[in-house]
């Protein structure tokens, strides 16, 4: 990652019961911030930059973006 | 784990279209590996799993029955206005089980001679270096990496289409040209059970459609839709399809939620690199009208196979000498696609009242059995429309 700028005060977030694991957004994504592990989407928070692309994207509106930094235990 | 550490030819992903690729160079005497991340081949299915008619099939392979749900004999599109087209032809297409076909495509590849490898991840591909790439492989069961070479990577990953992005091409899915789309598999059947049935236009889903699809050996059907990506706040395909399910089915079950992402780009315009090139969904072989992409995926794959041994036996595998698998995808589809597209758009630009004028004009056409007379009237009657909606004609067809 090269010292972009600072990152905003946001975080996706990922519905874990709603997602059906399609993948799709996926290749929606510019900054390849998300990818699919068998059925788990992983979501690089540090990569993300909160286009929201990927949230209107998903045919089940898992995805949604709040407000705060992710925090530990990371939320998505 | 693959069995060898260097390949003539990897292939990353074993759906349709990197299954017919891997099992063509195969048969040609390479020495392939088609590698697949998900445990099973096929599974889970993200298709509404109609495609094109047997004789369409058979020009790639031997048409196994197993896979084979239903033989359509028609369609139905309800457009605006309560306009209802329905077109009843023997034999314009079939229902497949997807798992099955995908599954018998890996297992020709197989017979072929390629080792098909699941539980098999690419994450990474290196930029040509002495005549090979090296691709980070992670294999998912014991979670070990390794690396592998091979003298040209086929990226047939579907629509993550990650590889492509790898190798510095941009394979991303752009909004609007991506499709957001959901599949229930209900437990019922359709009165029309050898019939595909869609609903279009501005009472519906205007930028995209839903559709009942039949499969009739396992007694269930496929209802789903799809649509451009929408903006932020508009209604989601899952909630749109189950109102449909709710309305045409409402005492059934809902068996299987899937989505997914259809590339309705049209082909990208640029899909190779050095000793690389793309098939299927993760080049935007897709269909933009239908998002029909088996047929069109199996031909990419097809296509490239050609080109990637006229590229061994020239001794070249350059990115200038592979552009040409480029311009044959134009020439055999990706020209027709465009077309495809461009008539998709100014559908969905027109007013209702327009919108529904179009579905009329089609309809006539369609109930006179599409014969001559009826095309040349339709197709003046819809010059007109066009003439009298230039602007939208202007962006469909003017690009
Ligand atoms: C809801 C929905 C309905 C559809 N309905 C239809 C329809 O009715 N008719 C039709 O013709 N088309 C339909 N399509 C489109 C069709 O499913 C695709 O066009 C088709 O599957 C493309 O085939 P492919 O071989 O290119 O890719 P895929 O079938 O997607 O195969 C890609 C494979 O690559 C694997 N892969 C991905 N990344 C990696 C990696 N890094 N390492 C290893 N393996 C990897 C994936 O696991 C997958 O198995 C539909 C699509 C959706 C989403
Ligand atoms: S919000 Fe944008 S950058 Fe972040 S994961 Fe979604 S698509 Fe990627
Ligand atoms: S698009 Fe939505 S449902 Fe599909 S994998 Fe992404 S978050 Fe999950």
């Amino acid at each position: 990652m090269s010292a972009g700028p600072k990152k905003p005060n946001k975080t996706l977030l990922l519905d874990r019961e709603t997602c059906i694991s399609c993948a799709g957004c996926v290749g929606t994504c510019p900054d390849l911030a998300l990818d699919m592990f068998g059925v788990d989407l992983q979501v690089f928070q540090d990569k993300c930059t909160y286009c929201t692309i990927c949230v209107r994207f998903c045919p089940v509106g898992a995805l949604s973006i709040v407000k705060g930094t992710p925090t530990s235990p990371i939320v998505a | 784990m693959p069995a060898s550490r260097t390949y003539d030819v990897v292939v990353i992903g074993a759906g349709p279209s990197g299954s017919l690729c891997a099992r063509n160079l195969a048969a040609r005497g390479y020495h392939v590996l088609l590698a697949e991340k998900r445990p099973v081949v096929g599974v889970p299915v993200r298709c509404g799993e109609a495609t094109g008619r047997r004789s369409r099939l058979s020009n790639f392979m031997k048409v196994n029955e197993a896979y084979i749900e239903t033989d359509l004999n028609g369609v139905i599109l309800n457009g605006p206005g309560g306009v209802s087209i329905r077109y009843d032809k023997e034999d314009i297409g079939l229902m497949i089980d997807r798992r099955l076909f995908d599954q018998d495509v890996a297992r020709q590849a197989q017979a072929a001679g390629a080792e098909l490898c699941v539980n098999t991840r690419i994450e990474g591909i290196s930029p040509v270096k002495d005549g090979v790439r090296e691709l980070a492989i992670v294999d998912e069961a014991s979670k070990t990496a390794s690396t592998i070479t091979a003298r040209l990577v086929v990226g047939a990953d579907g629509v993550e289409a990650l590889s492509g992005r790898w190798v510095g091409l941009k394979t991303r899915q752009l909004p609007p040209q991506v499709c957001s789309a959901i599949e229930l598999r209900v437990d019922a059947m359709d009165v029309n059970p050898n019939h595909l049935t869609f609903w279009q236009g501005h009472d519906s889903i205007n930028k995209g459609y839903v559709w009942v699809f039949p499969k009739l050996k396992s007694g269930v059907v496929n209802l789903g839709s799809g649509v451009l990506t929408p903006k932020l706040g508009e209604k989601n395909m899952y909630d749109l399809s189950m109102e449909y399910k709710n309305r045409l089915f409402p005492d059934a079950k809902v068996v299987e939620v899937h989505g997914g992402a259809v590339p309705v780009s049209g082909n990208l315009t640029e899909f190779v690199a050095d000793r690389f090139v793309l098939c299927g969904d993760a080049a935007h072989h897709t269909n933009p009208l239908t998002g029909g992409g088996i047929i069109s995926g199996i031909l990419g794959g097809e296509l490239a196979s050609r080109w990637i041994d006229a590229g061994f036996r020239n001794g070249d595998l350059s990115r200038s000498f592979l552009v040409q698998y480029q311009v044959d995808c134009w020439e055999q589809f990706g020209k027709h696609h465009h077309r495809q597209m461009s008539i998709r758009d100014f559908v969905v630009e027109l007013p209702l009242p327009t919108q529904t004028a179009f579905y009329r004009i089609f309809k006539d056409m369609v109930d006179a059995d599409l014969s001559l007379p009826s095309k040349l009237v339709g197709y003046a009657r819809m010059l007109g429309l066009a003439a009298g909606n230039w602007k939208a004609a202007k962006k469909a067809f003017i690009k």
